[in-house]
C-alpha cells in the first residue's frame, strides 16, 4: 500500500516533490484499477449466479405450467378444492 | 417389385434378447412393404448365427449374410447395402429398436414429399430394460448445426440411388461413417425431411457411443473430424476442423480464408456515454478502439453513421482511434436505426457489411474472419453470434419464434449455459439474428433493398433476415463469435404494439411455425407430452413434418 498521506494533506503543507505526488497518483490510480478489476470479477460472479437464477426460474415457470395443464385436463382435480372444503364444513358439523 | 424401405443391419456380437428386440421392432411395424437385410460380420457368439437363420426363415422379407471375416462396421454395411433393393435405405443399428410406427409415418412424409432424398426424425434412448429416456429433439434441416455436430443421426433414411452415387459408406471415415454419408447425400439432396417424432430407441450400452461416449469409440470422433474437413473442402467452406476439448460430440470450424475481402463495419451512434464495466465511457469510442484494439482481420473500414448531436470530442477521439479505416457519415434525420444503416452501407465500400451496435465490444480476435467464412458461402445471407451482457449472462443466441413474434432464446441465462442439446455451443441455423452485430454480403444488402425503414427501431433485422429467407439463403448463429452488448444502452429495450403487429402482418406465414424450434420444445426445454412420444400413434397428436428445400 502507498504512503496514507492524502493529496489535500499534501497541498497543506506536506511538502512532497511533484515526483512523489506523481508517485503517489499512479499508485492511487493502481488501486483503483485493482478494486475496478475486482468490482468486474465480483459482477462477473454475480452474473453467474442471476443466470443460475434465471434457469431455475425457467425451469419454475415450466413445472407451473405443467401443473395447472394437468390441473385444466383432469377434471376431479378442479373439483379438488370444492371437495376438501365440503369435507372440512362436514367435519365440523 | 421394389420394395418402399430396405433397413440395413450391421450384425456384431449383440446380446440375444437385445436382437431379437430389434427384429421385433421390425417385424411389428405397421407398414409393411420393407425388407431387412442384415450382414454378420463374424460374431463368434453362436446364438447370433441362430437368431438371425431363424428370423429368415420366419420372414421371407428379412435377407440374411454371414461375413468370413471381420471387416468392421462399412464392411458390412456396405454389405447390407449390396443386397438393398428398396427405393429408401433406413440404417437400423443391430442393438436400438425402432418405433412402431417409424416406418408408416416415414411413408407417409415421403409420399407427400416426392422430392425428399434424405429424411431424418427424433429420437431417444432406451437402456438394457427398455426404459425410455434422453428424447431429443431437432430443428428441421440445418446445415451449419451438421457441420458442427451429427444431430440428425436416427433415424435416418435416404435415397438409395443417391447413397449408390456418392459410393455408400466410406471405409476412411470407420466410426463417423453414417455422419460423412448423410453430409455426401445432403450435399446432392433436393430436399431434405424432418419428421418431429421419436421414430428410433437408441440403446444405451456401455459398448455404445449412446453410452459409454468417446470412452466407447475414440477413434469414432476422429473419424468425424476427417469426414467434417473432407465436406468443407467439397462444399468450398473456407475451414479447419477442431474438435471440442470438452464435449466429443461438439466440432468447432476454424477460418482458413484464402483471400481478406473488405468488410465495411458500419456503427450508428449518437455518441452516448454510460458506464461499463464501472467506468464511464463514451460507447462509440469503447466500441471501436475493441474492434481496431482485437481485431486480426486486416482488411475494414469502420463508418461510423453520428447523429449530428454526437460531441465533435467524440467524432476527434474516433479519428484517433481509427485512423485511415474511418468514414464518418452524417446524419441529420429523425433517428431510424434502419435508415442510419442504410446510409452507412451506402457510403461504405466493402464485399462485405457488419451491421453493428455502438454498444458491443469484441472478445474474440477473429470475429471477422469467422463471420467472412460463413458470409462467403453463397447459400448464406446473414451471420451473427453469441452476445453477452456485461456480467458475462447470455443476450444473445439467436432469435426464435413463438406464436408470430421473435424472442431471444436463453436471454439471462449464464454465459456457458450449453443450452438443450449443446445448442448455445453448437453452430445452427436460425430464422433471425440479431442486428447488434450482423454480417451480410453487399449485394444482397442492396438487392433486397436494405433494412426497412418502416421499422425504424426495432424488427428492422428480423425483418431482413426473413427477407433473406424468402430470397432462399440460410441465417447462421456461431457460437465461437463472442461479444459483449451493453443491451440497449443507447435506446429503451420496449417494443411497440403497432411494431409487433406489422411484423405479423408482413411475416406471420413464415414465422407462425419456427422451423428451427422443435414442436417438442418450448423455450428451449422438452414439453411434457414430448417424453410420452415412445408411445403408439393411436394415443398421440400427430405432428406433420416438414420439408426443407435445399
Amino acid at each position: 500500500m502507498p504512503d496514507q498521506t492524502t493529496p489535500a494533506e499534501t497541498a497543506a503543507g506536506g511538502g512532497d516533490s511533484p515526483a512523489a505526488v506523481r508517485e503517489e497518483l499512479a499508485a492511487a490510480n493502481a488501486e483503483i484499477g485493482r478494486l475496478r478489476g475486482l468490482l468486474v470479477e465480483m459482477n462477473t460472479e454475480l452474473g453467474s449466479t442471476r443466470g443460475e437464477l434465471a434457469v431455475l426460474r425457467a425451469r419454475s415457470r415450466r413445472l407451473s405450467g405443467i401443473l395447472l395443464g394437468l390441473w385444466l385436463r383432469i377434471p376431479v382435480l378442479k373439483r379438488l378444492p370444492d371437495l376438501v372444503v365440503r369435507r372440512v364444513r362436514a367435519r365440523r358439523g | 417389385m421394389v420394395p418402399r424401405f430396405s433397413i440395413v443391419t450391421p450384425v456384431y456380437e449383440t446380446p440375444a434378447e437385445v436382437l431379437r428386440e430389434t427384429l421385433r421392432s421390425v417385424a411389428g411395424q405397421g407398414f409393411g412393404d420393407w425388407e431387412l437385410l442384415l450382414v454378420d460380420d463374424a460374431s463368434a457368439a453362436p446364438h447370433v448365427r441362430k437368431i438371425l437363420e431363424t428370423a429368415r426363415q420366419a420372414d421371407p422379407r428379412i435377407q440374411v449374410s454371414f461375413r468370413e471375416r471381420n471387416g468392421g462396421i462399412v464392411a458390412a454395411s456396405n454389405d447390407a447395402l449390396a443386397l438393398a433393393s428398396g427405393e429408401f435405405v433406413l440404417l437400423l443399428d443391430h442393438d436400438d429398436k425402432l418405433h412402431p410406427d417409424a416406418l408408416a409415418l416415414m411413408h407417409e412424409a415421403l409420399a407427400e414429399t416426392p422430392e425428399a432424398d434424405y429424411a431424418y426424425s427424433d429420437e431417444d434412448n432406451i437402456d438394457v430394460r427398455g426404459r425410455h429416456s434422453g428424447g431429443f429433439f431437432k430443428p428441421d434441416w440445418s446445415p451449419e448445426r451438421m457441420r458442427t455436430q451429427m444431430y440428425s443421426c436416427h433415424l435416418s433414411v435416404l435415397r438409395r440411388s443417391l447413397v449408390e452415387q456418392v459410393g455408400g459408406f466410406d471405409p476412411e471415415f470407420e466410426g463417423s461413417q453414417d455422419w460423412d454419408l448423410v453430409l455426401k447425400v445432403s450435399e446432392q439432396a433436393r430436399a431434405v425431411l424432418h419428421l418431429p417424432r421419436v421414430l428410433y430407441h437408441w440403446r444405451t450400452l456401455e459398448t455404445s457411443a449412446a453410452g459409454g461416449g468417446e470412452a466407447a469409440k475414440p477413434w469414432a470422433f476422429e473419424a468425424g473430424t476427417r469426414a467434417l474437413q473432407a465436406h468443407c473442402e467439397r462444399t468450398g467452406v473456407q475451414a479447419r476442423v477442431e474438435r471440442d476439448e470438452v464435449d466429443a460430440g461438439v466440432y468447432h470450424l476454424r477460418p482458413a480464408l484464402r483471400e481478406q475481402p473488405l468488410v465495411s463495419i458500419v456503427i450508428p451512434t449518437r455518441g452516448q456515454s454510460r458506464e461499463v464495466r464501472f467506468e464511464q465511457v463514451v460507447l462509440v469510442e469503447h466500441c471501436v478502439r475493441s474492434i481496431v484494439a482485437k481485431s486480426s482481420y486486416e482488411n475494414y473500414e469502420i463508418v461510423v453513421v453520428a447523429d449530428s448531436e454526437t460531441p465533435p470530442a467524440t467524432l476527434a477521439a474516433l479519428r484517433e482511434i481509427a485512423g485511415e479505416r474511418l468514414r464518418l457519415v452524417d446524419y441529420d434525420r429523425p433517428f431510424s436505426f434502419s435508415a442510419k444503416i442504410n446510409a452507412g452501407a451506402a457510403a461504405s465500400r466493402g464485399e462485405h457489411l457488419l451491421l453493428l451496435n455502438d454498444d458491443i465490444e469484441v472478445a474474440t480476435p477473429e470475429w471477422l474472419e469467422r463471420m467472412v467464412m460463413y458470409s462467403s458461402i453463397p447459400e448464406i445471407g446473414a451471420v451473427g453470434g453469441r452476445l453477452l451482457l456485461e456480467d458475462g449472462r447470455l443476450q444473445h443466441v439467436v432469435v426464435r419464434f413463438e406464436a408470430g413474434l421473435p424472442g431471444h432464446v436463453y436471454h439471462g441465462f449464464p454465459g456457458d449455459f450449453p443450452g438443450y442439446a449443446n445448442d448455445v455451443r453448437v453452430a445452427q441455423n436460425g430464422l433471425a439474428v440479431t442486428g447488434a452485430c450482423l454480417m451480410t454480403r453487399r449485394e444482397l444488402f442492396e438487392r433486397l433493398g436494405g433494412l426497412s425503414e418502416a421499422f425504424p427501431v426495432n424488427y428492422n433485422d428480423v425483418d431482413y433476415c426473413l427477407k433473406l429467407r424468402v430470397d432462399g439463403r440460410r441465417v447462421v448463429y456461431d457460437p465461437d463469435l463472442v461479444m459483449y452488448h451493453f443491451e440497449s444502452s443507447s435506446r429503451s429495450s420496449d417494443v411497440a404494439d403497432w411494431e409487433k403487429d406489422l411484423l405479423k402482418r408482413e411475416w406471420l406465414p413464415l414465422t407462425a411455425v419456427d422451423p428451427y424450434a422443435n414442436p417438442n420444445l418450448r423455450h428451449g426445454m422438452p414439453r411434457l407430452s414430448a417424453r410420452l412420444q415412445w408411445m403408439p400413434r393411436r394415443l398421440r397428436p400427430r405432428l406433420r413434418a416438414r420439408k426443407v428445400n435445399v
